[in-house]
């Protein structure tokens, strides 16, 4: 059976092109990963201490009764074998079922994905003020190198690696809703409550980013191309639009693919200073209420996100450079 | 080697730390966060000393009170003294971020180095799990993990530890695998010298500095998400002066006392700046080609 499938993928896969060769493969090495993401994910549960159910009854406010808890863990399935509960598990996700929330009684994959664009919104508000903040610092600090504009956005840098994101959200809701009252303190509505928590978010990882475009773009700047542009007569915004920021932005690409890391992570904080109702906060909340469902259910899902990110990133980068395109789908 | 081998320093090995130490005391700004280090450090180890108050003692008369004489940055909500809490946090934030960092490298850089010299299925069973918990986002599994395991710091140790050793074994495999095809690598193995002894002698000094760069540059990181962890109420628990902890407890106090929040913050943000002023030097130090700062 097995070398006849083998047989038939090959077959398959002969008749396609480098590109979609290298896209078919790409997806195949994520099987295991995401197997294993499950598998981690499933033995969370087995970190809490004591009997999980019990934890539950006393997170829910109710005594855990002997009999309370015995219907509790018959009801979760934890008193089958370890695998045999994976199994189950397993094959409720392979449904998109990930469970019921203990708290809110609905199902874990619905509370998520409701939660979703929120979370979306905001992360993609943040890098758009990465980008805005990123890429003229990232320029201007690469042209005027050692100049005034190049100390100022080292020091960001720096200040941007240091600065906690939840201190950041505190004393920028101090001064702009407390002190000025021009934005709102918290929760989600129009574009106006969005401003703070994606400053929060992007002005870390705009400051990063700006030192690394700029690396990218003195890189660029010393080539032979940007010369020969150069020596053509080419207009200085031309040579630097062009041809230096669609090179220097290669790297910025993978970086996006760490950064959605980040922000993702970021934004379980970022969530929980400005009450925004997103994933993040929903997770807080579940970890406080020992509403476990929703915490395995959101770090699979967080992970799958993340490697989806990510294969979309890897994508993206073969078809913008052609160089990674031959180099990854090998000699032909 | 000879001269290692009779137990003598090594005069190559001395002549390039003390032009590394050189460079490093030429950098002004690496000098500066070294220069905060020393000062936080300092603090910590005596805080009995320097502490005006108890950082515990509840004075519910004094709550909110303003910077005065005997308590210099003020009270905080249960009227203690918010300078003794910082000295005091110290004492937590630091040795728990060293801590952390130190368990990670313990578990990183032995497994890095196996996976990396012994390649074959050892790698590749290492560099599969490897793949695997990178895929999850870094602060979301250590924000699980430790919300699983239930608040305090030894389990944000855990936590962190569990999700960050990844990072060194991967990075540690990485240089492992250019060294060990080096020239005094293959002569020291043609020469008999044992496998332990390879990577004892040969592979692990070429191994500490990159990972020293490392380490210093995620301590800051490290007090990040440690008190990332304690605000979120996973880390340290009240009473314990932890910094992040003190942030989160002055919250509701926002709008009356502002400084509840504002020290704290500025305590854990001079201490990364510090780390990362330092390990930005150090790696320019230790890397003379790495002129051009990122």
């Amino acid at each position: 059976m097995l070398p006849f499938v083998a047989f038939i993928i090959c077959f398959f896969v002969q008749g396609l092109s480098v590109m979609k060769r290298y896209l078919l493969r790409r997806i195949l090495c994520l099987v295991p990963v995401v197997l294993g993401v499950s598998v981690i994910t499933f033995g969370l549960v087995r970190l809490a201490p004591g009997d999980p159910a019990e934890m539950m009854l006393r997170a829910g406010g109710m005594e855990p009764t002997r009999e309370a808890v015995e219907a509790l863990r018959e009801e979760m399935g934890l008193d089958d074998p370890v695998h045999v509960q994976y199994g189950r598990w397993l094959r409720g996700v392979l449904h998109l079922d990930l469970g019921t929330s203990f708290r809110t009684g609905s199902p874990v994959a619905a509370e998520l994905l409701s939660r979703l664009p929120a979370t979306l919104e905001l992360t993609a508000a943040a890098l758009v003020i990465t980008v805005l903040l990123a890429v003229p610092a990232g320029i201007l600090s690469a042209l005027y190198r050692h100049a005034l504009v190049d100390h100022l956005s080292r020091f960001c840098a720096l200040l941007g690696a240091s600065l906690p994101g939840f201190w950041l959200g505190l004393m920028l809701i101090y001064l702009f809703s407390v002190k000025l009252g021009f934005l709102p303190v918290m929760g989600r509505g129009g574009p106006e409550h969005l401003v703070l928590p994606a400053a929060t978010l992007g002005l870390g990882m705009a400051a990063s980013y700006a030192r690394i475009l700029r690396a990218g773009m003195l890189e660029t700047l010393g080539q032979d191309y940007i010369k020969v542009a150069r020596a053509k007569g080419l207009k200085e915004k031309w040579v630097i639009g062009r041809h230096a920021l669609k090179n220097a932005a290669l790297p910025m690409i993978t970086l996006f693919g760490m950064g959605i890391g980040y922000l993702l992570g970021g934004t379980v904080i970022v969530e929980t200073v400005f009450a925004w109702p997103g994933v993040g906060k929903f997770a807080v909340d579940a970890i406080f209420n020992r509403d476990y469902a929703v915490i395995q259910g959101y770090a699979f899902f967080m992970a799958l996100v993340f490697v989806l990110a990510n294969l979309l990133v890897d994508i993206s980068y073969v078809i913008l450079d052609p160089r990674v395109r031959l180099e990854r789908a090998g000699p032909r | 080697m000879t001269a290692a081998k009779l137990g003598q320093p090594d005069p190559v090995a001395q002549g390039l730390l003390l032009s590394a130490a050189k460079r490093l005391a030429r950098d002004k700004l690496a000098l500066l966060g070294m220069g905060i280090i020393l000062t936080v450090a300092a603090l910590a180890f005596l805080a009995p000393y320097i502490a005006p108050n108890d950082p515990l003692k509840v004075d519910l008369a004094r709550r909110l009170a303003p910077a005065d004489a005997s308590f210099p940055l003020g009270t905080d909500h249960l009227g203690r003294c918010i300078f003794s809490r910082l000295v005091y946090g110290a004492r937590v934030s630091l040795p728990v971020a060293g801590l952390t960092l130190a368990v990670i490298m313990l578990i990183g850089i032995p497994i890095g180095v196996i996976s990396g010299y012994c390649g074959g299925k050892a790698d590749a069973i290492i560099m599969r799990v490897v793949d695997i918990l990178l895929a999850f986002p870094g602060l979301v599994l250590a924000l699980v993990i430790a919300g699983m395991l239930g608040p305090g710091l030894i389990n944000v140790l855990i936590a962190l530890a569990a999700v960050w050793w990844v990072e060194y074994a991967r990075f540690v495999r990485g240089i492992v695998l250019a060294v060990k095809e080096k020239e005094f690598v293959l002569a020291a193995r043609a020469s008999g010298t044992s496998d332990l002894g390879i990577v004892t002698r040969h592979i692990l000094p070429d191994v500490l500095s990159p990972v020293t760069v490392l380490a210093t540059l995620d301590m800051g990181k490290m007090i990040l998400a440690i008190s990332g962890l304690s605000f979120l109420g996973l880390g340290a628990q009240p009473p314990t002066p932890e910094w992040g902890t003190m942030l989160n407890d002055g919250r509701p106090y926002m709008q009356v006392a502002p400084h509840l929040m504002l020290y704290p913050g500025l305590a854990i943000m001079g201490v990364a700046l510090a780390f990362n002023l330092l390990g930005d030097g150090l790696r320019d130090a230790l890397d003379p080609r790495c002129t051009a700062r990122v």
